[in-house]
C-alpha cells in the first residue's frame, strides 16, 4: 500500500468535516482516525473501532485518554481465536498470519498472535504483503506451507477477502479470522464481537458526549471482552472440519457473500 | 446482526429528542497497490427542526463489509440514543 496518497486525501477530508463545525467526529479504522486526531484537537473524536490506539499515537491511556479522544478498541481476543482454531483443526502443527505490512494495526495483532501461537505449540510464519497485487500469490505460498491462516483485523486483507477464499478454497486450506463479517466472506471461523456491535457501542458513547454526560478526557477507551463463535458450515464442510457439537452450540452459523464490491 | 447493505458513502441522520444528529460522512476508499484513491465524498448536512441539534462528522478509511458494520452501528447507537423518531437518509456521492 503506499500510504502517500491515502493519507492525505483522508487529510484533506478530516480538513472539511471539521471546517463544517461538527460537535463530534468519528474515525471508522486506524488511518481515518489518525487524520482526524492531526487535525482537530478541540472537537471530540470518537475511535470507531481502533484496535491498538496507543500504536497508532490517537490515546496515550486507554484508562485516562485525558484529550479529545476516546471510543472503542476492537483489538480481538486472539487467543480465544487461536484456541478455537485449534478445537477446529485439532492436527494442525502450523499457522501462517497473513496481513499488509503497512497498517500498524496490523502488525500489532501478528506480534501478539506469533507470541500466543507459540506458546500453544504451533510453529509460526509471517507474510506480510506489500500490495493487493500480491496477496493471490501469497495464499497459495501459504497453502503450500502452513496448516492454516489466520488473518487479524487489517484493512487490505479485509479489502481483498473474495481473493483470499477463491484461492484458500483451491486448496483447501482452511482460514481463521479476527472479524465476522470475514467469516461470511469464506473464512471458516471467529470468536469476536461483532462488527456491528463495536459500532453501535461507539454510537452510543459519541451520543453521551454529545449530550454532555460525558466527556472524551475522563472517559475510558471500551474495549470488548469475549465475544461470539462464528462458523461458515459451508466452508468448513470444504475444509473437512467437523465441528465439535461443543463448539457448534454456542456457534452462530453465518453463510457467504459473493463479494464485497 | 444487521444485514443491511451500507454502500453509501454519505449518510444522514437526523433525529429529534435530546441528543440529537445530524451525521456529515465521509468516506474514502482507497486500494493497496494502487495510486489513483477512489474518493467518494462526501459532506452532506440536514438540518432538523428540532431544538439542540447536533452534528457529527464520520470519516472511514475505506469500504469494505467490516468497517461498513462499524458505520451501521454507529449510525444506530446514535438513533437508539435519540430515541423515537430517528431517520436516516442516504443521497448519493
Amino acid at each position: 500500500m503506499n500510504g502517500e496518497g491515502d493519507q492525505s486525501k483522508l487529510a484533506t477530508m478530516s480538513q472539511q468535516l471539521v471546517n463544517k463545525k461538527p460537535d463530534a467526529l468519528c474515525g471508522i479504522a486506524t488511518g481515518a482516525t489518525q487524520a482526524l486526531a492531526n487535525t482537530t484537537k478541540d472537537i471530540p473524536i470518537m475511535l470507531g473501532a481502533v484496535t491498538d490506539p496507543i500504536a497508532a499515537g490517537v490515546v496515550k491511556d486507554l484508562k485516562h485518554p485525558g484529550g479529545n479522544i476516546t471510543g472503542v478498541s476492537n483489538v480481538p481476543p486472539l487467543k480465544a481465536q487461536l484456541e478455537l482454531a485449534q478445537k477446529l483443526l485439532p492436527k494442525a502443527k502450523s499457522v501462517g498470519f497473513l496481513y499488509n505490512s503497512d497498517e500498524v494495526n496490523a502488525k500489532s495483532q501478528v506480534e501478539h498472535a506469533d507470541a500466543i501461537a507459540k506458546k500453544m505449540g504451533l510453529q509460526t510464519k509471517r507474510f506480510a504483503v506489500p500490495s493487493s497485487n500480491e496477496i493471490a500469490q501469497t495464499v497459495q505460498i501459504m497453502s503450500d506451507q502452513v496448516d492454516f491462516i489466520f488473518i487479524p483485523n487489517d484493512n487490505a486483507i479485509a479489502n481483498a477477502m473474495p481473493t483470499v477464499t477463491q484461492e484458500a478454497n483451491k486448496k483447501h486450506e482452511p482460514v481463521i479470522v479476527a472479524a465476522d463479517t470475514m467469516v461470511k466472506q469464506g473464512a471458516v471461523a471467529t470468536i469476536a464481537p461483532s462488527q456491528y456491535d463495536f459500532g453501535l457501542k461507539t454510537g452510543e458513547m459519541m451520543a453521551d458526549v454529545l449530550s454532555g454526560k460525558t466527556k472524551t478526557a475522563t472517559t475510558p477507551v471500551y474495549v470488548f471482552n469475549g465475544g461470539d463463535v462464528y462458523i461458515n458450515k459451508k466452508e468448513a464442510d470444504l475444509n473437512g472440519i467437523t465441528v465439535p457439537d461443543s463448539v457448534m452450540k454456542n456457534a452462530k452459523i453465518v453463510g457467504e457473500e459473493g463479494s464485497n464490491k | 446482526m444487521s444485514e443491511k447493505e451500507h454502500r453509501s458513502p454519505s449518510t444522514v441522520v437526523t433525529a429529534a429528542v435530546t441528543a440529537v444528529a445530524v451525521v456529515v460522512v465521509g468516506v474514502v476508499m482507497y486500494f493497496v497497490g494502487e495510486h489513483s484513491v477512489k474518493s467518494t465524498a462526501t459532506n452532506t448536512t440536514a438540518t432538523a427542526q428540532t431544538q439542540g441539534t447536533k452534528k457529527v462528522g464520520i470519516l472511514q478509511t475505506m469500504s469494505h463489509p467490516a468497517l461498513d458494520q462499524i458505520h451501521q452501528g454507529v449510525i444506530d447507537g446514535l438513533k437508539k440514543a435519540a430515541t423515537s423518531k430517528a431517520r436516516t437518509s442516504k443521497s448519493p456521492a
